[in-house]
């Protein structure tokens, strides 16, 4: 995380969205043997990243193709922080996500489905990032399985935030992202912690340098 | 429960998640073909892996275990039978085996972790450090945080437990003795880590090996007695295993460790598509060069042969002087005329008037030749110097940069990510049974998979290793690299970055080809602080790996212990001999073989490999375009 020159962002921040199956891959030490994984378990991840990144909703999106990352930039405590948002590109199918994925996240979009139990028994935690439980499609209240009571003993369990969403009905994705947001400033901007980030940094290559893009998560 | 495909039927089937193979993953997705993408390893990379000390260890075992045991000819038999399915013919797979043919005289070493004195609590009598037996050494490192050692074992009697597990009768099977030595093991180290647990297991499995070898000869030889008696007490061997796995995830260990030229296809390549994105980089920017006990820094730009010391004034001039004329010798052709068809080294030292040690470093570290400089002409050995020249300022003053988390299969992930954002799927750790091949045309339908699944695709994009054992002839003419992997202590040359580059021409350790070592420190994210990781290669020669590179290592690392405390001491080494694979009898046309990893220390010939394949299989398609930037899309609320 590193000021920027151009001054369109003062801080950029990758966050993952994870579903169900790539818990396993990301956490192996969690894995449940029992998982039935041939089922691709749609929680929405897709749908929340498109909702907040582009305020849009597409109820027929079977699988994410063409989904690398969104950006999206918010404001914070008069900052400017741009969320660099990573699709799992549907590699957490067959729980063969690409390392770098992983590398440099932030902070953790722990999603599962409100009407399938399945994927809610799935939720774990893991170190060194933030992270938020959300329960998603919670529209679809005849269909409900897991209570909001439910997600917030789960939540309490690894203490980490919990919000229930909507991507469909637009409830609380804003507010799921901007809280893992402010969680992060906190962790790591208020703290200075990304100065000495920004230090181990210095050296490094950027072999785009001509494009604005900058990689990971600071430079 | 299986994981089964919904779909199946495809544009493209690609077996393997090499570089090659995931290139083309990424390119064909991303001009819409439809692309299932299977490696039967649990990781990506393939060949062109980058393996944590865990799966390195796994990686060398499960290779080295066909080798040693693979007279079974009623299974080779077995593999060559052809079945018959929905009329097509079905030839079978057999991954492990083929995979196997790639690599021959693996072998690796653990060596005792170095104590400094300090590190030692002192027991209560000090007599203990005026000993210098093992056994006392051995009660040292074990009595500390109380664990209590039984040293009741003496070394004669590891010498009869050694002839006991040789000659005993009874302990016929593996496992019988695996499991004598692991009880043998666990008095003695009573530390009950998982890590300890772990090292004891593998180590006795290892033992268990080398005595069931020996067990049917007829003559055990004192020489056997004793590598066994002391492999027994060998209780550091286990401890420093121990803490390389404890350590295991921080490596990323590359099977073929290769650099990225700053000017070249693959570079190009990583920014023109976005693959870039998903990769970090860092400077290789020294090199050195070896001759008689000493490692000089090789000059490569202009401020580097200015401010060099180990040359003299007459010789740099030289030096400047080709190198101008390098960079842009096309435009000079009076320069070299009547030199095109002669030796390099002649154009050098006639006409450029440069020998000795000057000579060595622009052949060998410049030009980076990798064979016989008597086989390389001037035009050849120009192209190479200028293809090194023009590498240089991109990035500052390098010419090479270093992957961070390893190389080869970091590179190919990042393709196949590009892969699966286009739509691609994948599964790793899934196995292919048999290809069919309709015989009245010749050409590749589908596959069978590990589940019984039947999947058809228009192209088989295949490495090497999922080729039906039929397609080898066993006549094969295959380029050999030697190659050793070797974690340390300590940084081999002071001030030498987080990646340098190490080079021995011919003849300077008894050696008939160059010996490249690339060393890598925590600061390139393959291994923890306070261990460096080299990488050494060369054309193989000798009778194997280990012979062909000892004496170079033997310069940069002390295999003895304590001998000179500046030197950096060896914690593990795997040595191994990697084949580059070329199949002579006809495959189906719309099999696309993916080679293996080369002797080169970069990606370029594979790159363009990759390039040319794409251009076969869909001629007139861009190859991997600039994907929409996902800055430009920024929502604005």
């Amino acid at each position: 995380m590193a000021q920027s020159k151009s001054a369109a962002y003062d801080y950029l921040i990758k966050l993952l969205l994870i579903g169900d199956s790539e818990l396993s891959f990301a956490l192996p030490s969690f894995v449940n043997a029992s998982l039935p994984s041939f089922i691709l378990l749609r929680v929405g991840k897709s749908c929340l990243l498109l909702r907040f990144s582009d305020d849009s909703f597409t109820p027929s999106f079977i699988t994410t193709i063409g989904i690398d990352f969104k950006i999206r930039t918010i404001e914070l405590d008069g900052k400017r922080i741009k969320l660099q948002i990573w699709d799992t590109a549907g590699q957490e199918r067959f729980r063969t996500i690409t390392t770098a994925y992983y590398r440099g996240a932030m902070g953790i979009l722990l999603v599962y489905d409100v009407t399938d139990e399945r994927s809610f028994n799935k939720q774990h935690a893991s170190e060194g990032v933030n992270k938020i439980l959300i329960g998603n499609k919670c529209d679809w209240v005849e269909k409900k399985a897991i209570t909001k009571e439910q997600g917030q003993q789960l939540a309490d369990e690894f203490k980490i935030k919990f919000l229930e969403t909507s991507a469909k009905a637009n409830i609380n994705v804003e507010e799921a992202f901007f809280t893992l947001a402010r969680d992060i400033k906190k962790r790591l901007i208020d703290s200075h912690a990304h100065e000495q980030q920004k230090a181990q940094n210095l050296d490094k290559v950027n072999i785009e340098s001509k494009s604005k893009f900058t990689s990971g998560c600071c430079n | 429960m299986p994981q089964l495909l919904e779909v199946t039927e495809y544009d493209v089937i690609i077996l393997g998640t090499g570089y090659i193979e995931s290139i083309l993953a990424g390119a064909l997705a991303r001009i819409g073909k439809s692309v299932l993408h299977l490696d039967a390893n649990n990781f990506y990379g393939g060949n062109w892996s980058s393996l944590n000390f865990r799966e390195l260890l796994e990686w060398t075992r499960s290779i080295k275990g066909f080798v040693e045991f693979s007279v079974n000819k009623s299974n080779q038999e077995r593999q060559e039978r052809q079945e018959r399915i929905e009329g097509k013919k079905a030839l079978m797979t057999n991954f492990t085996k083929v995979r196997q043919q790639a690599y021959s005289t693996i072998e690796y070493e653990i060596y005792p972790i170095p104590k400094q004195v300090d590190d030692i609590p002192l027991v209560e009598n000090d007599d203990s450090e005026t000993v210098p037996k093992v056994e006392s050494q051995e009660t040292l490192q074990y009595d500390q945080d109380d664990n209590i050692v039984d040293s009741a074992i003496t070394q004669p009697d590891y010498d009869a437990l050694a002839r006991f597990l040789l000659t005993s009768e009874e302990y016929e099977q593996n496992d019988t003795i695996a499991n004598v030595i692991t009880e043998q093991f666990k008095s003695k180290i009573l530390v009950r880590t998982r890590e300890n647990e772990e090292a004891i297991a593998i180590e006795s499995s290892r033992l268990a090996q080398l005595l069931q070898m020996h067990k049917n000869s007829e003559n055990i030889s004192e020489e056997t007695l004793r590598h066994v008696s002391t492999s027994l007490s060998n209780f550091e061997r286990i401890e420093t295993l121990a803490v390389l796995l404890k350590e295991s995830k921080r490596y990323c260990l590359d099977l073929a460790p290769k650099l990225v030229p700053c000017r070249g296809e693959l570079i190009e390549l990583l920014i023109n598509s976005g693959v870039a994105k998903y990769l970090e980089f860092k400077a290789m920017d020294k090199t050195y060069i070896y001759s008689v006990d000493a490692f000089d820094k090789v000059p490569c730009s202009k401020e580097d042969v200015f401010t060099n010391q180990s040359i003299s004034l007459v010789e740099k001039r030289k030096l400047m002087r080709f190198l101008t004329f390098a960079l842009d010798y096309t435009n000079f052709p009076d320069t070299y005329k009547g030199y095109e068809e002669k030796l390099f080294v002649t154009l050098l030292t006639e006409k450029f008037k440069i020998d000795g040690k000057l000579l060595m470093a622009v052949l060998y570290a410049i030009a980076l030749i990798r064979n016989d400089a008597n086989d390389v002409n001037t035009i050849q050995g120009l192209e190479k110097t200028q293809r090194y020249l023009r590498s240089l300022g991109r990035y500052g003053n390098t010419a090479f940069l270093v992957g961070l988390y390893g190389c080869g299969s970091e590179i190919a992930q990042g393709f196949c990510r590009i892969c699966a954002v286009y739509g691609g799927i994948y599964m790793l750790d899934h196995s292919v049974k048999h290809l069919l091949i309709d015989e009245s045309s010749n050409k590749f339908t589908g596959l069978v998979d590990v589940n019984d699944q039947q999947i058809s695709s228009t192209f088989l994009v295949s490495s090497i290793d999922y080729l039906p054992p039929i397609f080898f002839k066993g006549n094969e003419c295959w380029e050999t690299t030697s190659r050793a992997i070797v974690i340390i202590d300590k940084f081999i040359h002071e001030e030498s970055g987080d990646a340098s580059l190490t080079i021995y021409p011919p003849e300077t350790v008894k050696n008939k080809y160059p010996i490249t070592v690339l060393q890598l420190s925590a600061g390139t994210q393959t291994c923890p602080e306070d261990r460096y990781v080299l990488y050494l290669s060369t054309k193989a020669n000798g009778q194997n790996a280990k012979e062909d590179l000892i004496n170079a290592l033997d310069k940069l690392v002390n295999f003895t212990i304590n001998k000179d405390k500046g030197i950096p001491n060896p914690l593990f080494a795997l040595f191994y001999r990697q084949k580059k694979r070329t199949i002579s009898s006809e495959v189906p046309e719309n099999i696309i073989l993916a080679g293996d990893p080369d002797s080169s220390l970069d990606f370029e010939e594979a790159t363009i490999q990759a390039k040319q394949f794409f251009e076969k299989m869909c001629p007139g398609e861009e190859f991997l375009p600039a994907g929409p930037d996902p800055d430009e899309e920024e929502f604005i609320v």
